[in-house]
This record gives C-alpha cells, sequence and structure tokens, in this order.
C-alpha cells in the first residue's frame, strides 16, 4: 500500500542533523517524502546517514556560525534538490556550569552557536525560502530546536537558557515579520533527550548520571525521557500541511513539565 | 522499527459539542485518522447525522445527547462510550459564547458560559479519565481560544472560561501524566463555521480587528484546527502533555 506522505515533494535543510534531534528528524522527514540535505560540522557522521536515507539525502559539511558555510550549504541544497522549502535550525551547544564558570570563550561559543549562528542561517536561506513560499505549492516554513530553557529556567544552565529564550524571540519576530510571505516559523522546546548532547547536560544537574537521570524522570509527569522521535515527530507535524495556521509558537515537547 | 504514527486506528473518541462547527469537524477528522467516535451534543438529531457521516466513512459511531454541566449526563455520556469501547480519546470541545460588554453581560450569561466550556471540560473529564487511566492511556484535548491568552473587549465571560480550560489542562497533565493520560489544548484563532459564516460576510467589519491582527493575513477554516487535533490525539505527540497549542495564524506572537 502507498500512502501520501506528509512532506511528499518538499527540500529541507536540517543543521545538526547528522545526530540525535537532527538525524531523528532527517530520518522522519526522508520517510514522509521530503529530501533532506544534512548540514553538519561532524562530516563523517553526515556522510553516513545519507548514505543510510539513500536518494533522499544529500549531505555538506556546515559550522552554522560561519556565513561563508551557512551561504554554501543553502547552495549546496539547490544545486542538489532544486528548491529549499523547510529550514530546520536544529544545530546547538551545551553548557552547564554556574555562572561565574562561563567565561568570554563559554559566552562567545554558546551565544554564537544558538543564537548568532541560527541567526545567520536563516538570513542565508531567507532568499530560497521567499522564492518557495511565492512559486512552490506548500510554501515555506522554519524550524527552530529550542529547548524547554527555552520558555524556563534551571540553575547552572543560565547561560544555555539565555540563548534559548533568545530563540524563542527569534522564532516570534521571524513569525510575524515572514507571515506575510507565507513563510511559518516555529520552535520545538524539548526535554533533555536521550542524544550525544545528553553527557554535557546531565552534569549540571548531579554528578553521577543515573542519578542526574532520576532526578529528571521525577520532574517529568509521564514518567520516562523523550526519545529523539517525540520531537521529530513535533517537527514533522508543524512542517506540515496540517500546521498551516500555526505560526509563532514554542512547543514543548516534555512529558509535562512546564505544565506543573 | 516502531515509529510513532500519526494514526488513531483502533482507538474510540468521544467529541463533546459533536454536533456543529469545530466539534463536527472534529469528530470527522478523527475518523478520517481511523478512530470511532462517539458524537456529542445537547441535540440527538443533529449528532445523530454527524455519525451517520462517520458511518459512510467505515468507522463505528455512536450518538449521545449530553448536557456536559450536569454531572450524571456526563456519567451517563462515558457510560455510553464505554460500552461502545474503550475510550482513548475525549475531546473536550462544548462551548458557548456570549459576545457581550461588561454592562451588558448578565449573572446568568456569565455563569453559563463558564459553566459550559469550563465546568463542562471538568466533568467530562472526571467521567472519562478513570477508565483511561485504568488502561494507562488517553488523550484528553480541550477546546482554548486566542483568548486564552489576551483580552478582547465585550468577551470576558467567554475569554476567562476559556483561561480557565488551560487552568484545567496543566493541572490534569501533572495529575494524569503518571498513569500514561496526556491532557493539551488547541487554541484557535476566529474560526469560520456555519454558525459564523454569514456573519464573516455580511458584517465583516465585526472580524476586521482581528484579521487586521493575524499576521498570516485570513481567518482560520475549521481544517486549519483539525490537523493540530489528530496529532495531539495521536501517538506521534506521545510525549506532549500540559501544552496549549496556538493555531492562530501568529495572532498571539505579536
Amino acid at each position: 500500500m502507498t500512502r501520501a506522505g506528509r512532506l511528499d515533494g518538499r527540500i529541507a535543510l536540517i543543521t545538526g542533523g547528522a545526530s540525535g534531534l537532527g538525524a531523528a528528524t532527517a530520518r522522519a522527514f526522508v520517510r514522509e517524502g521530503a529530501r533532506v540535505m544534512i548540514a553538519d560540522i561532524d562530516e563523517g557522521r553526515a556522510a553516513e546517514l545519507a548514505r543510510e536515507l539513500g536518494d533522499g539525502a544529500a549531505f555538506v559539511p556546515c559550522d552554522h556560525t560561519d556565513r561563508g558555510q551557512t551561504e554554501a550549504a543553502v547552495a549546496a541544497t539547490l544545486a542538489a534538490f532544486g528548491a529549499l522549502d523547510i529550514l530546520h535550525n536544529n544545530a546547538g551547544g551545551p553548557f552547564a556550569g554556574p555562572v561565574e564558570s562561563a567565561d568570554d570563550a563559554v559566552l562567545a561559543r554558546v551565544i554564537g552557536v544558538n543564537l548568532v549562528g541560527v541567526f545567520k542561517m536563516t538570513q542565508s536561506a531567507l532568499p530560497a525560502l521567499r522564492e518557495s513560499a511565492a512559486r512552490r505549492p506548500h510554501g515555506a516554513s522554519i524550524l527552530f530546536t529550542s529547548s524547554l530553557q527555552g520558555i524556563k529556567a534551571r540553575p547552572n544552565y543560565t547561560v544555555y537558557t539565555a540563548s534559548k529564550h533568545g530563540v524563542v524571540g527569534l522564532v516570534k519576530g521571524l513569525a510575524l515579520e515572514l507571515a506575510p510571505a507565507n513563510i511559518r516559523v516555529n520552535a520545538i522546546c524539548p526535554t533533555v533527550t536521550e542524544t550525544p548532547m545528553l553527557r554535557s547536560f546531565l552534569p549540571g544537574m548531579a554528578p553521577d548520571m543515573d542519578e542526574a537521570r532520576a532526578r529528571l524522570k521525577a520532574t517529568i509527569p509521564l514518567g520516562r525521557m523523550p526519545e529523539p522521535e517525540d520531537t521529530a515527530n513535533a517537527a514533522l507535524f508543524l512542517a506540515s500541511d496540517e500546521a498551516r495556521m500555526i505560526t509563532g509558537v514554542a512547543l514543548a515537547v516534555d512529558g509535562g513539565q512546564m505544565a506543573g | 522499527m516502531g515509529y510513532p504514527d500519526f494514526r488513531l486506528d483502533g482507538q474510540v473518541a468521544i467529541v463533546t459539542g459533536g454536533s456543529s462547527g469545530l466539534g463536527q469537524a472534529g469528530a470527522l477528522a478523527l475518523a478520517n485518522a481511523g478512530a470511532d467516535v462517539v458524537v456529542a451534543a445537547r441535540r440527538l438529531p443533529e449528532c445523530e447525522a454527524v455519525a451517520e457521516q462517520i458511518r459512510l466513512m467505515g468507522r463505528r459511531a455512536l450518538a449521545v445527547s449530553v448536557d456536559v454541566t450536569d454531572p450524571g449526563s456526563t456519567r451517563a455520556l462515558a457510560q455510553a462510550a464505554e460500552e461502545f469501547g474503550p475510550v482513548s480519546i475525549l475531546f473536550n470541545n462544548a462551548g458557548v459564547i456570549s459576545p457581550k460588554s461588561l454592562a451588558d453581560t448578565s449573572a446568568e450569561e456569565w455563569r453559563r458560559t463558564l459553566d459550559v466550556s469550563a465546568t463542562g471540560t471538568f466533568l467530562c473529564s472526571q467521567a472519562v479519565a478513570p477508565a483511561m487511566s485504568r488502561r494507562g492511556r488517553g488523550a484528553i484535548i480541550n477546546m482554548g481560544s486566542i483568548l486564552s491568552s489576551v483580552g478582547m473587549a465585550n468577551r470576558v465571560a467567554y475569554a476567562t472560561a476559556k483561561t480557565a480550560v488551560i487552568s484545567i489542562t496543566r493541572c490534569l497533565a501533572v495529575e494524569l501524566g503518571p498513569s500514561g493520560v496526556r491532557v493539551n489544548a488547541i487554541a484557535p484563532t476566529v474560526i469560520v463555521t456555519d454558525l459564523n459564516r454569514k456573519l464573516t460576510e455580511t458584517q465583516p467589519e465585526l472580524y476586521r480587528r482581528v484579521l487586521e491582527r493575524m499576521p498570516l493575513g485570513r481567518l482560520g477554516q475549521t481544517d486549519d484546527v483539525t490537523g493540530a487535533l489528530v496529532f495531539l490525539a495521536s501517538p506521534a505527540a506521545s510525549f506532549i502533555t500540559g501544552q496549549t497549542l496556538y493555531v492562530d495564524g501568529g495572532f498571539t506572537a505579536g
């Protein structure tokens, strides 16, 4: 039985697309009919995932804090697939530690990766996204992977929290600015998920990883940690036509943490 | 690899206010995603008409008359629904609007507006959630509004009722989460339905101010909202609870 995919005919660019939430989203997008450009600083893993996904995917090395590389990632997408309909600003970087431990290098890295870089990536993609929104039947959209720390705070994550709150501000501003062009802009705010980034994240909560996991779980009403697929499904929904009236939202994928 | 999907095959849904407007659209969308549906509203013949549409789609359907403000009636609804099938989805959609100013809203209208939206959501959840909790599976979707987040002149009763619905959503998400029941809300902008279509055409000035503040530049259609309903009901949203998903074309972002 063939089934129409939610993203049939769409072309997506996913930063940080080679691992964790980005890889889960790339798999979900391809499964639902999209073609995906996997942009990642880890070229080897990006190439490996592109091979796994076959004709539906390609890869480009990309450090999204470098404007030359964000421009090149968009150019590579247009060269491979001919258009760009969905930009998923997923790449980000963690930091856990008390406020005094965030030296200038940490500040530059965390704000640079989580906020300035995604801004540059968005600017580089806008001409192609505007073209898609104007000429292609399904319009264009931008997704951001923010974080639960994009809408609430946690001690020892203050710099990270500030950067991810910044992303939600970016989403609201872009949503208003780009709505007339019919480009929707939304954020997904996952709680700490079982990904490679987890190892850098949990020590902020407890010295022992298992203890940190247990403490985290105790704060989640649904009583489990999320899987990358939970976030990928939210991204899939927000990028699809079913969300055509949804723009400017920050959707928490958090098992109820925000509610309580 | 067991990837969760957006389908609702084998699930049983209750839709209150299911005889018209967004409730009817929601009932049809849930059925289209594979669910069997209990269509509940005050007027049985209208519920039966929607149920018949669902049967024509190849799904099972049951029409039930309910007064969501009466605990006896909501218990009877839950019981009839359980006899029809194991309920795993509840769409608390019933609501009334009284578009009046502070001066013109009577105490009775105030109470009635809060009673249908807030008390109705509370009573239906209270009646239906225990069986969901016992089975360790359920999704409750409540109907909020952009007025759950912003104020508007001549909507004091409605906005208060819709804000209460969000509070119910958060509390029940925390309370029912450990037993596997998720609770979320959808909060749409003005949606054009059979109830207000004529008004939007003959008295566009009523909607002009909303439209001017709509970044996407149009009012909503029922199909704009049903995607969010099906998503939140489905296994694809299995880690999302306590959320209010605004389906508002950017209205509340600015």
